[in-house]
C-alpha cells in the first residue's frame, strides 16, 4: 500500500448551475485537511462528492484505488462520514448509538464482543461513559454532536470526512477532539477531511488548508505558508494574523474593522 | 430484554388459556363433554390462535411502518394500508373470487402504500405529516369505493357487510396456519436485519455511509408491512390502531431497539388481541358479540388523541 490517501485530478462536480473545480489535490495518509470558505463556496459539495453521494468528473483515487471501482460496502468500511445535520429520530441509548458506527465492520452478522469493547474504550476516552445509558434524544445539541462524532470515529475507518464537526461544541471539546484526531492520525494513520468555519483551528491544527470561493480553489497549502493578505482576501474582511514564535504551528487571527465601519 | 420477554410470554399464556376457557359457552378444560370438545377444537381454539396471529402481525406491521416512515403515528391503519387491503378484499368478494381475498388485499395494500410513499417523499426523504394526510385521503377514498361497490353490487352485499365487520368468529385452521407461517417467515427475516433496521432511524447520509442500502431496505420493510396487513385484513377485516398502541407502550417501557421491540411486539400484540377478542365476546351480557374492530378502534381512537395531546412526552421516545 502506498501512502496517498486521497488524490484528485481535474476533479469537477456540477450541481444545479453550481460548479466545483479542483485541478489537483493530494493528501497523504495520516494527514488532515481543513476545507474553509464562505457559505455556499462548495465545501459541503466537495465532502459529499468525496463520500460518494454526488457524481463527479475527472479522477478521484481513494487509498490508491479508482473511486468508481469501489463497491458501496467497501466504501462504507474505508470512509466514515458525518453530515452537517446528522439526525437520529429514535431514543437509543448513547452506547448503542455509538456502537452502530461499527455496523459495516460486522458485515451484517450482528455486533461482536470486540465491537462492544472498542465502543466502551472510545466512550471512556471521549469522556462520554457517564452518558452511556442516557437516551440520545434527551441530550443537548452539543452532547448529541459529541455522540455522533464518537459514532463516526468508532468505525476506525482510514478516511474520516466531517462536515462542520465543531459547530456546536464548546471550546474545551473542540480542543479535546482535535487532540483525539491527532491520536488517531498517529496510532492508526487515519486521514481527516474536515469542513470547518473556525479559521484559527484550521490554521493551527491541520496539515493542509483548502480555501474555496465560488467553487474555485483560492488557497491550498500548509497553514504556516498562508499570509495575512490572502486570508483577508478570501474572507472578504481584513484579518490580522498572529504567529507565536517557538510555538509553531500556532496562529490566531483577529478581524479588523474597515475604515468605513470605523468612522460610522 | 429477557425479563420483559419472559413476562410478556407469561401474559400471553394467561390470556390464551383465559380466552379458551371463557365465552358464550363456558367450558372446563379438564372435564369436557363431547359437545364442549367440539366447540373448543373447531371454534374456540382456531379463533384464539387467529386473534393471536393477527394481533402479532398488526403490531409488527405497525413497527415496520414506524421505522420506514420515521413516524410514531404510522401503522397499517393510519397509512391507509388496511383500508386499501379491505378494498381489495371487497373487490375479490364482489367478482366472486372468495379464495382470492388475500392476494387481492395484498396487491391493493401495496398499491396504496406506493401512493402514500410517492406523495409524501421529496428526494427520497419522507415528510411525516404528509404521510398521515396521504393515508387519510387514501382511507377515505377506499371507504368511498367500498360504499360505491356495496351500492352497485346489491347481490353480494350480505357477504361484504358481514366480512367488513371484522372479527375472528369464522377462523379456520387453514387461516391460522397461513397467518403464523407469514408471521414466522417475516420475523425470521427481520431478525437478520435488526442492526440495519435500527440504522435507518439516522438521516439518510449517515445511514448510507454506515453501509446500509437505505432505499432497498425501506422497500423491503414496506413490503413486509403490506404483507402482514393484507393477511390480517383478509382473514379478520379492518382492525384499527393495534399497531399504534402496542409499539408505543413498548417504547415507553424502553424497548426501543428493533430486536427488542419486534420480539416483544409479537407477544404483546398477540396477548392484546386475544384479550380484545375475549372482551368483545363477553362484554355484552345478552350473548351477542361486539365486533372486535369496534372495540380496538374505540380504545385506539382515544389513545391516538392522547398521543397527539401528549406530543411533548412522546418526543422523548421518538422525535416527531
Amino acid at each position: 500500500m502506498g501512502s496517498v490517501a486521497i488524490s484528485l485530478k481535474n476533479f469537477k462536480v456540477s450541481n444545479q448551475g453550481f460548479t466545483l473545480e479542483i485541478p489537483t489535490l493530494e493528501l497523504n495518509k495520516g494527514k488532515s485537511i481543513a476545507i474553509c470558505g464562505a457559505n455556499g463556496s462548495g465545501k459541503t459539495t466537495l465532502l459529499l462528492a468525496l463520500a460518494g453521494f454526488v457524481s463527479f468528473e475527472g479522477t478521484y483515487r481513494l487509498l490508491e484505488r479508482d473511486f468508481r471501482e469501489l463497491k458501496r460496502d467497501e466504501l462504507a468500511r474505508l470512509t466514515a462520514y458525518l453530515p452537517q445535520e446528522s439526525r437520529l429520530s429514535l431514543g437509543f441509548d448513547v452506547f448503542y448509538t455509538v456502537l452502530t458506527g461499527r455496523y459495516p465492520l460486522t458485515r451484517g452478522r450482528g455486533y461482536r464482543k470486540e465491537d462492544e469493547l472498542a465502543t466502551n474504550r472510545l466512550l471512556k476516552r471521549l469522556d462520554l461513559l457517564k452518558f452511556k445509558d442516557r437516551s440520545f434524544l434527551n441530550l443537548s445539541g452539543g452532547e448529541k454532536k459529541r455522540v455522533l462524532l464518537a459514532r463516526t470515529l468508532n468505525k476506525e475507518a482510514p478516511i474520516v470526512l466531517l462536515d462542520e464537526p465543531f459547530s456546536e461544541l464548546d471550546l474545551f471539546y473542540k480542543m479535546e477532539f482535535l487532540k483525539i484526531f491527532e491520536e488517531f492520525k498517529r496510532s492508526q494513520g487515519t486521514t481527516f477531511v474536515c469542513v470547518i468555519h473556525e479559521v484559527e483551528l484550521a490554521l493551527s491544527y491541520f496539515d493542509l488548508v483548502l480555501y474555496l470561493q465560488n467553487g474555485k480553489v483560492k488557497i491550498l497549502k500548509p497553514p504556516h505558508l498562508i499570509e495575512e493578505k490572502e486570508l483577508s482576501c478570501v474572507n472578504s474582511i481584513k484579518v490580522k494574523l498572529f504567529k507565536i514564535r517557538n510555538y509553531e504551528p500556532f496562529a490566531f487571527y483577529l478581524p479588523v474593522p474597515d475604515k468605513k465601519f470605523d468612522s460610522a | 430484554m429477557k425479563k420483559q420477554l419472559l413476562l410478556l410470554f407469561f401474559v400471553f399464556l394467561v390470556s390464551f388459556f383465559l380466552a379458551i376457557d371463557k365465552g358464550a359457552v363456558s367450558v372446563n378444560i379438564f372435564h369436557l363433554t363431547p359437545l364442549q370438545r367440539d366447540i373448543l377444537l373447531s371454534v374456540r381454539i382456531p379463533r384464539v390462535i387467529l386473534a393471536a396471529g393477527v394481533g402479532a402481525c398488526l403490531v409488527v406491521a405497525g413497527i415496520l411502518f414506524q421505522y420506514v416512515l420515521q413516524n410514531p403515528l404510522a401503522d397499517s391503519f393510519t397509512t391507509g394500508a388496511s383500508s386499501c387491503a379491505a378494498l381489495g378484499a371487497v373487490v375479490a368478494l364482489v367478482i366472486g373470487l372468495r379464495f382470492m381475498i388475500f392476494p387481492f388485499a395484498l396487491i391493493f395494500s401495496l398499491l396504496g402504500l406506493l401512493v402514500v410513499y410517492k406523495i409524501s417523499s421529496v428526494k427520497g426523504k419522507v415528510i411525516p405529516i404528509t404521510v398521515l394526510l396521504a393515508g387519510i385521503v387514501l382511507s377515505t377514498f377506499s371507504s368511498a369505493s367500498i360504499s360505491l361497490i356495496k351500492f352497485v353490487a346489491q347481490d353480494s352485499i350480505t357477504s361484504i357487510v358481514f366480512w367488513l365487520m371484522g372479527g375472528f368468529q369464522n377462523a379456520t385452521p387453514f387461516q391460522d396456519l397461513l397467518v403464523f407461517l407469514i408471521l414466522f417467515v417475516v420475523v425470521f427475516r427481520l431478525s437478520q436485519l435488526f442492526p440495519a433496521i435500527d440504522i435507518i432511524s439516522f438521516d439518510d447520509f449517515t445511514a448510507i455511509s454506515s453501509g446500509v442500502d437505505v432505499y432497498r431496505l425501506r422497500k423491503e420493510l414496506m413490503f413486509y408491512g403490506a404483507l402482514l396487513t393484507a393477511v390480517s385484513v383478509a382473514f379478520s377485516g379492518v382492525i384499527g390502531f393495534v399497531g399504534l398502541i402496542v409499539p408505543h407502550i413498548l417504547r415507553l417501557l424502553k424497548l426501543i431497539k428493533a430486536r427488542q421491540i419486534v420480539f416483544c411486539g409479537v407477544l404483546a400484540g398477540a396477548s392484546f388481541m386475544i384479550i380484545a377478542d375475549l372482551l368483545s365476546r363477553v362484554l355484552l351480557s345478552s350473548g351477542e358479540e361486539l365486533p372486535v374492530g369496534v372495540l380496538t378502534s374505540t380504545i385506539g381512537g382515544g389513545f391516538f388523541l392522547y398521543l397527539l395531546i401528549q406530543r411533548k412526552k412522546s418526543i422523548d421516545q421518538w422525535e416527531v
